[in-house]
């Protein structure tokens, strides 16, 4: 059976396949290409990788010169002891939740 | 092999029993073990010098014994390409051939065979081919996980260093060369009593002084200082260090260290490039190894598609070396410097340290931006860390 890491991101939840890696001699997560295939809070915001590229709509925490990543983006909440979190950034909204909002 | 005690080594020294478990603890007696709370030493170990009783030793002939033509000859010959192993032959019989086939050794990634051949040089009263050894034997034994002989010849440096005040300007000169090389290389705070560059570079020989730059390149380079740094290899590659081959190897690949710190891939590729062609013909791989976690992912995209036999030993040679040279560097200095990241994951936190995003990373190292983010992921996980600014604190510290 397949092992895995469950997550609970503000109530996103899903699971991280886990694989040896013999090369490296390490336990890594498969991690799913956020990007390509997003997974949303219950509320509608997207799941995202603290180190993912920074995107168009970032804007630098107080401190940082620029962003350069989710971690350094004022929009980004990341889940404690993760490197997961949440970007409340409303570009990122689930598309549905955008509709109704509109509606 | 017969071993003595404590007791027994301070009896036939004429030294105190302190003194000989001093010398143990601090590495100086090559092959002491530790037998619980008890030394068992070598009955042929030589009895190390005391380095506060060197300065009252004026009288004893050291500094008319200091041969320059001993010292890292092999370093300071040019030659054409392919022509290592021909040089090093074609030397006067005796200390300097045998250091010089010690250098090949090295220099080529046979530290086992390196260390053999110095190894009679420890203790010779020859200070040239004695300060070669040392410094061959410290670092060749890093790599075969020889930690204690390491320690033993790096501590040998310090005591020649020390006991070099008062003797020849050219002694000093000497001493303080390896002595600087020993320790910037490790990454180690500089010997106490190492005069200024400018005091001894003039004494060295050329491609001896060549290589002190690169040493002091290294060093700027540790500071921050990238740009004096590269202009400092530029400036001795230009006065004619190219024409030997070993410093100048080490010279391009500093020169790469500093150019991907400032983000200027191409000059950085220009220098691996050219360090690759004077290595590659004598199989001079030995820096490349040695070099790999500052040298920007530039193995992985320049030597790897290229040449990935010999990116394989490579990496070999950063793992082997690497293993020895934390287990120096992280207790004397106190920064635990990552040793559980793999060369991969080493090289992409490295430049996601620098600023580079992933998608920049990925196209350096013809990997996918998928993999740049599994890599550093993986990477901080290790090393516990939850943001890339502290990666950034933990990497470049």
């Amino acid at each position: 059976m397949e092992r895995t890491v469950h997550y609970n991101i503000e109530g996103a939840e899903f699971d991280v396949p886990i694989y040896y890696d013999e090369l490296v001699r390490q336990e890594i997560e498969r991690l799913p290409d956020f990007l390509e295939h997003p997974i949303h809070t219950p509320s509608g915001e997207r799941v995202m990788l603290t180190i993912e590229d920074a995107c168009e709509n970032g804007i630098p925490i107080d401190g940082e010169a620029r962003c350069i990543d989710c971690g350094s983006c004022r929009y980004y909440r990341q889940t404690p002891g993760t490197l997961l979190g949440v970007c409340s950034h409303e570009a990122m909204r689930k598309r549905a939740d955008i509709q109704e909002m509109k509606d | 092999m017969k071993y003595l005690t404590v007791r027994e080594t301070a009896e036939k020294w004429n030294l105190s029993v302190r003194m000989v478990q001093q010398f143990c603890t601090q590495g100086r007696i090559p092959g002491a073990q530790k037998f619980g709370r008890s030394w068992a030493i070598p009955a042929d170990a030589g009895k190390p010098q005391d380095p506060r009783l060197s300065r009252k030793q004026e009288e004893l002939p050291t500094a008319r014994l200091l041969d320059q033509t001993n010292l890292m000859p092999l370093m300071n010959t040019p030659f054409q390409p392919g022509q290592c192993l021909a040089a090093a032959q074609a030397m006067e019989e005796g200390p300097q051939r045998d250091i010089a086939m010690a250098e090949f050794h090295y220099f080529s990634g046979q530290p086992e065979a390196a260390a053999r051949e110095a190894e009679p040089y420890l203790t010779s009263a020859d200070m040239g081919a004695k300060l070669s050894a040392c410094l061959i034997y410290a670092y060749a034994n890093l790599s075969v996980g020889e930690i204690r002989r390491a320690k033993f010849a790096l501590g040998e440096l310090n005591a020649a260093l020390a006991a070099a005040g008062e003797q020849s300007p050219q002694f000093r000169a000497a001493s303080a060369f390896v002595a600087a090389a020993g320790a910037v290389l490790l990454h180690l705070p500089l010997p106490e009593g190492l005069s200024d560059a400018k005091d001894f570079l003039p004494l060295l020989p050329t491609g001896l002084r060549a290589f002190a730059l690169y040493v002091q390149a290294h060093y700027l380079y540790l500071t921050g200082s990238y740009g004096p740094s590269a202009g400092t290899v530029e400036a001795t590659l230009a006065m004619g260090a190219v024409r030997y081959p070993i410093p100048a190897i080490y010279l391009h690949l500093v020169a790469v260290m500093d150019y991907m710190s400032l983000k200027q891939t191409d000059q950085a590729k220009a220098h691996l490039l050219a360090a690759w062609d004077l290595a590659r013909p004598d199989d001079l791989i030995e820096g490349f190894g040695e070099h790999h976690g500052l040298l920007g992912g530039m193995l992985e995209s320049v030597i790897k598609p290229d040449w990935p036999e010999d990116f394989k030993r490579i990496i070999d040679i950063t793992y082997r070396f690497s293993a020895g040279w934390r287990r120096v560097h992280n207790p004397q200095t106190g920064h635990d410097v990552a040793d559980a990241l793999t060369t991969t994951q080493f090289a992409v936190c490295m430049l996601a340290a620098r600023g580079w995003n992933n998608q920049n990373i990925a196209q350096h190292l013809h990997i996918s931006t998928n993999t740049v983010k599994s890599h550093i992921f993986q990477a901080m996980r290790i090393l516990q860390v939850g943001t890339r600014k502290d990666l950034k604190r933990y990497m470049l510290r």
